[in-house]
């Protein structure tokens, strides 16, 4: 598991080309990282303290896919076996997780992965919660959510070409 | 790729001390590590072989604050380069600077005696550090490998289902819908609005490479290897 949430770290790095025009989007508290290889969000370091982890974001590899990136100090200290997402209208249970522990004492990254079907969900739910092992994990309200969402699917399309 | 590697390994095996090499999430990497010099430490790195990026920390930058709007300058005895450059300043209290320099500039950088950067028109530092000249001339022979490295990754995906292209209309119309609401982003600084909007543009394409770049870098100087198996994660903004 640890292994494949820093997979898609080292593929988002895959190439380093100037990419599409959706790069030149920009957020006030979010940061565009994609590369050639992958379109990805993260959230700024000012954004951290009004979000329930350390970070967030969101990125994807394969343009049939996303992934909710969270890191932060978290009581989950090993692999969750299951994650749902509850978005406003839907929840959707993940068909793949990444998990991985950070370097820090109690730092751990996941990624939940979730088909692009979902992507619009983010857009529209005010806000949406994840559940891990059947348990409440987090609650997020995420600012510019339409702004993000907007710019990983056009990011997406324009890889497809 | 594996051939491709270990090809890339070996044109770094002859490093002049206090220079370190890897070649993390498919990149050319060099650095000094901790220095006691001014910078304290300078890493120069490249993903493919058109441009190399050059990343300078230092606790003593003076009167820098963080930011993407810079513009460098880097002096060298063949000529002068300008560049978008970056500042970030990390947890530790240090300021990196990052910009971009032509890979073409890279032999004439490991030679020329004198080595400085102005950033915004100021003396920023001198970088004729000992033993650039063999430094650079191993990374110059990494790059080729990069651009070989990245043409499968490069290369469009195979076509899917229409599914997925509706799925992706979808969702960038609902974004769009919703962003209507939301404060539209960071406007452009300057008094020329189309100029800005371009420099900025040009910027944010070089600022993701120079951020990942800052990452690592900040990564090094707290301590960290460049043979850090995290090193991915670290770049991605996933590990400190």
């Amino acid at each position: 598991m640890k292994n494949r949430l820093f997979a898609c770290g080292a593929l988002a790095l895959a190439t380093f080309s100037a990419a599409a025009p959706a790069s030149a989007q920009s957020f006030s508290q979010w940061r565009v990282s994609s590369s050639g290889g992958g379109c990805s969000v993260v959230t700024t370091k000012d954004m951290q303290p009004q979000i329930p982890s350390a970070g967030f974001g969101v990125n994807s590899e394969a343009n049939n896919q996303f992934s909710l990136l969270v890191r932060g100090n978290m009581n989950v200290t090993t692999p969750p076996k299951s994650a749902e997402v509850q978005f406003a209208g839907r929840s959707v249970k993940a068909p793949k997780i990444g998990f991985g522990k950070l370097g820090e004492p109690n730092l751990y990254g996941i990624a939940i992965y979730l088909d692009v079907e979902y992507l619009k969900d983010m857009a529209e739910s005010p806000s949406f919660k994840i559940r891990l092992d059947g348990e409440d994990f987090a609650t997020y309200s995420l600012a510019e959510r339409g702004q993000v969402v907007a710019y990983i699917a056009r990011c997406l399309r324009e890889k497809r070409g | 790729m594996l051939v491709l590697a270990i090809l890339a390994a070996a044109a770094f095996t002859q490093l002049p001390q206090g220079w370190v090499a890897a070649k993390p999430g498919g990149q050319c990497l060099i650095g000094t590590g901790p220095r006691a010099e001014e910078p304290v430490a300078m890493m120069l790195g490249a993903q493919d072989n058109a441009n190399v990026m050059v990343m300078l920390t230092s606790p003593r930058f003076p009167g820098l604050a963080p930011g993407d709007g810079y513009v460098a300058e880097l002096q060298l005895d063949a000529g002068k380069s300008l560049s978008p450059a970056m500042v970030q300043k990390n947890q530790q209290g240090l300021i990196s600077v990052g910009f971009i320099m032509p890979a073409d500039k890279l032999p004439a950088f490991g030679k020329s005696a004198r080595v400085k950067v102005r950033l915004d028109g100021r003396n920023l530092a001198d970088l004729a550090a000992p033993g650039r000249d063999t430094a650079a001339a191993a990374l110059g022979k990494c790059l080729p490998s990069l651009k070989k490295a990245a043409a499968p990754a490069a290369a469009k995906p195979a076509p899917q289902a229409s599914s997925v292209d509706d799925a992706l209309a979808a969702a960038e119309a609902a974004g769009n819908r919703v962003a209507k609401t939301e404060g539209a982003g960071r406007p452009p600084q300057g008094g020329n609005a189309a100029a800005a909007m371009a420099r900025q543009g040009a910027l944010q394409a070089k600022s993701n490479e120079m951020l990942m770049m800052m990452r690592m870098n900040n990564h090094l100087i707290g301590g960290g290897s460049m043979a850090d198996p995290n090193m991915g994660a670290v770049m991605w903004g996933l590990q400190n």
